[in-house]
């Protein structure tokens, strides 16, 4: 490889960006320089706050608290370096060394330029800056041996991005299965998504409440002194002196309990940078800032070390790659063998009672490739997780909310559920078909059946997680045992509102996804804006659906009827007028589909394939 | 005449350029005809219109006697209608017998039709084996297949296939064309693209020539060849002679 093969790979992943922007439109081009012209202003603002943290704060900040900031530094950059490479997981490699491995280039030279390139990430583009800046403002104050921090820093970004390469190369000899492959993806994504949500799942737990203990015991006693003295069992002036004892004996154990606190977080990072070698650098920060050099030569050998090693192995593992060690594994046709039952009738055969042959063909095949999608799955992540936060943090905080609100919360769990998981699911519905639409555009199905059956499809997934979650909520902390079908009948209309909603989305604005991939092929502003501004409206239409339960509580109230189940039939009248309502408008939908069926096909084969 | 296809003024235009310039076909039923052309020609945009993919920018198209733009007969017509699009129409997460399971409830085929026809397409086609990969799996030339058996599955009037031997191993090749040459003799009609001449001059009975969207020659094969092959006319009659040439000086110089 020399500069020329250098020079022309830099080229052609200009042309590349440059043309995928064109490609997408005007208003997209004008939000990528917006977003770029962002992003150049945050490393220069990163850079100069950096330096003035760097002078005014760090710089005369006891040790331990560079290992705090570095700390941070790190764990900030690892989850900022980890999004853009689930991003990159999850649309074909542009460059793959097969691509031009054919060309008069060394394996070598290819393996390295495509390395560099990899280099031009959003996350180090802006975090850089402000490192730097930290760097030479520590230095302005602490003397020239901070210096020391910037080859810490090269070989820390050098070992990440080394690493990251070699897992990506590991990563890819893994996903030469291309079922395997979109296993992988979702397994990732979700491990990330879990470890992002990590500290609202440790809230839930509060670990620090125990820190907190000294505050209650002040409150209790001191409201203890106040009773004490009202009976007048003591004197105000006894009072007063006791009053002192209890505040010097809080004021001791606060002091303590934080000292503790600090040298326990201390220990704790200290030990984790010492374990990671992430926090080799906040490890390396902190014993220049103690005026030991040794920490920081260690680690800058060390991360240096891990990225050479993990270079190296990352360029035998792509030689093995493209040299066809790894190939998608064989599976035999086992079932091949074995005669189909001809008396069984299989789930895509299936007709479902009360509606059309198309429909049930539509719903069981629809539901059959749903189960076997990564994208469902990791279209239930963000309910589950949503539900556990909130349903944990309800449920540890001890207290028992009002049997009035109960209906309430477990009406407003499902509805929760329905929009996070429905939204996923149907509001690009036809997105997830990609090359398959094209059969429900060749098929000669009335489209009112196709989606009918797309909605029904969905159904036992994403209602039955809602109803799980409102069961859930209501077990927890129970209800009236009519209020349990009442918040059934309320789910049912608020999934029929959800599907027609979606569906005017799916048919109006679709997403076109990469083949294989949970990532939008290309966007329009314009979808993704409709998107972002229909899928609101769905709580204010399933409102009216609570109307019912507030007349009962209302009347309760007022005392006109009390404890007379009044929420449940009129639900039940409401859940009726719901289903009038989305079967006149799911015949005119599929009217609307007939219409732009041509389009939606456009948007959704044509971008992705 | 008994038409299985006519346009009349088909155009398609995408912004300024015009795919498909006002073309008239007129495929008579029973007949194997062939849609030959060059690359970029309008092959594919003109399938795309006749079978509902595309919506046609101007013009008329009539497709088993259906107005394929009125939506009711566009409806009619696919009943009657197999095809295998430029890009296939498979679902990435069912197998093929799921696939064809769909294919054949939405044509309103009973469950017994479906089994015993997917039998027979799965193990004519060699997919029979491959009963627990997901379509996501295949090979192009297996897709290509399963498109074929799904095309076949409910026993259409009129087949559009739009390059169904691109990929596809020889002996499934002419097992396709015998298949398709006896599904033609009982008066069935094939509306066929491919670039590969010699299947076409073996098969097509018609011929049809489009070149930069124009249709510039329709008529039988025997019209055409005039004892000729079907390559140098084809060539003579979309104009490529000069392209064909060689004109590469330095390629033709002495070997360095």
């Amino acid at each position: 490889m020399n500069r020329e093969h250098l020079s022309a790979v830099l080229w052609l992943r200009w042309r590349l960006r440059v043309n995928q922007f064109r490609k997408a439109g005007t208003l997209n081009a004008v939000l990528f320089l917006a977003f770029a012209a962002g992003c150049a202003a945050a490393a220069v603002v990163l850079l100069v706050v950096g330096f003035l943290v760097g002078v005014f704060a760090l710089g005369r900040a006891p040790a331990y608290a560079h290992l705090f900031v570095w700390d941070g530094i790190a764990v900030a950059l690892l989850l900022g370096w980890m999004t853009g490479l689930l991003s990159d997981l999850q649309r074909s490699e542009s460059l793959a060394l097969d691509r031009f491995l054919h060309l008069p280039v060394s394996p070598a030279g290819a393996f390295l330029v495509n390395y560099l390139g990899s280099l031009g990430s959003l996350s180090l583009v802006v975090f850089v800056p402000g490192m730097i800046g930290l760097i030479v403002g520590t230095a302005v104050t602490r003397g020239p041996l901070v210096l020391l921090e910037f080859p810490l820093l090269a070989a820390g970004l050098f070992a990440l991005t080394a690493v990251t390469y070699q897992f990506q190369g590991w990563l890819a000899s893994l996903m030469a299965d291309k079922r395997r492959r979109r296993t992988i993806v979702v397994l990732l994504t979700g491990g990330f998504i879990l470890l992002a949500q990590a500290p609202s799942l440790i809230n839930v737990f509060r670990p620090w409440e125990a820190a907190t203990k000294p505050v209650t015991r002040w409150s209790e006693r001191t409201v203890e002194l106040g009773k004490a003295q009202t009976a007048g069992e003591i004197t105000p002036a006894e009072f007063t002196r006791r009053l002192k004892e209890v505040n010097d004996e809080f004021e001791a154990e606060r002091v303590g309990s934080t000292q503790r606190m600090l040298d326990n977080t201390v220990r704790g990072a200290r030990l984790a940078s010492t374990v990671l070698p992430p926090g080799w650098v906040a490890l390396g920060a902190e014993g220049i800032a103690d005026g030991r050099v040794l920490p920081a030569l260690g680690g800058t050998l060390g991360l240096a070390l891990i990225g050479t090693l993990s270079l190296w192995r990352a360029y035998r593992t792509t030689l093995r790659l493209y040299t066809g060690e790894f190939s998608a594994v064989e599976r035999t046709a086992t079932a091949a063998q074995t005669p189909l039952d001809p008396t069984r009738v299989r789930l895509v055969e299936r007709r479902l009672p009360g509606v059309s042959e198309q429909a049930s063909a539509v719903a069981t095949a629809a539901f059959r490739a749903l189960t076997r999608a990564p994208e469902a799955k990791m279209a239930f992540l963000a309910p589950v997780i949503v539900v556990a936060v909130f349903g944990g943090a309800l449920a540890s905080s001890g207290e028992s909310p009002p049997a009035a609100l109960r209906p309430l919360l477990a009406f407003g769990a499902g509805a929760l559920v329905l929009l996070l998981a429905g939204q996923q699911l149907l509001a690009n519905q036809f997105g997830y078909d990609r090359a398959g639409f094209r059969a429900y555009v060749l098929s000669p199905a009335p489209r009112r059946d196709i989606l009918l059956g797309k909605n029904l499809a969905v159904a036992p997934l994403v209602l039955g997680l809602g109803l799980v979650a409102a069961a859930a909520i209501g077990a927890v902390f129970p209800m009236r045992p009519d209020h349990y079908p009442a918040a059934l009948a309320q789910l049912v209309s608020a999934y029929l509102i959800l599907c027609l909603l979606t569906n005017v989305l799916a048919i109006l604005a679709p997403l076109p996804l990469a083949p294989g991939s949970l990532q939008p092929a290309s966007v329009k502003a314009g979808p993704v804006l409709l998107q972002m501004l229909i899928m609101p409206l769905l709580p204010l239409l399933t409102l009216p659906l609570l109307a019912p339960y507030g007349l009962e509580v209302l009347l309760d109230q007022l005392g006109v009827v009390t404890g007379v189940p009044i929420s449940l039939p009129l639900s039940l009248v409401a859940l009726a007028l719901v289903g009038l309502l989305y079967r006149h408008m799911i015949r005119w939908q599929g009217d609307w589909l007939t219409s732009r069926e041509q389009k939606v096909l456009e948007v959704v084969t044509s971008r992705a394939e | 005449m008994n038409l299985a296809i006519e346009t009349r003024a088909l155009t398609r235009r995408f912004d300024d350029f015009r795919a498909v310039d006002g073309i008239d076909l007129r495929v008579e039923r029973g007949t194997f005809y062939g849609f030959l052309g060059p690359n970029g020609a309008g092959k594919s945009t003109t399938i795309k219109m006749l079978t509902g993919l595309l919506a046609p920018t101007k013009g008329d198209v009539l497709v088993l006697g259906r107005d394929m733009r009125d939506p009711a007969q566009a409806l009619d017509a696919k009943r009657h209608v197999g095809v295998i699009a430029e890009n296939l129409s498979l679902f990435d997460n069912l197998t093929a017998r799921e696939y064809l399971t769909f294919v054949g409830r939405m044509h309103l085929l009973p469950r017994d039709t479906v089994r015993a026809r997917s039998e027979e397409l799965l193990t004519l086609l060699g997919l029979a084996g491959e009963t627990t990969k997901l379509t996501l799996e295949y090979s192009h030339g297996m897709k290509k297949k399963l498109a074929l058996a799904a095309a076949l599955l409910p026993n259409p009037d009129l087949l559009f296939l739009d390059e169904p031997f691109e990929g596809v191993d020889a002996i499934t090749s002419r097992v396709i064309r015998d298949l398709l040459a006896g599904y033609v003799a009982r008066g069935s009609t094939v509306f066929l693209t491919s670039h590969v001449l010699e299947i076409v001059e073996r098969l097509c009975t018609h011929v049809g020539i489009i070149v930069k969207g124009r249709l510039v020659e329709q008529t039988s094969m025997a019209a055409l060849r005039q004892g000729d092959t079907l390559e140098n006319r084809f060539i003579q009659v979309a104009g490529a002679e000069a392209a064909v040439a060689p004109t590469l000086s330095w390629l033709e110089a002495a070997a360095p």
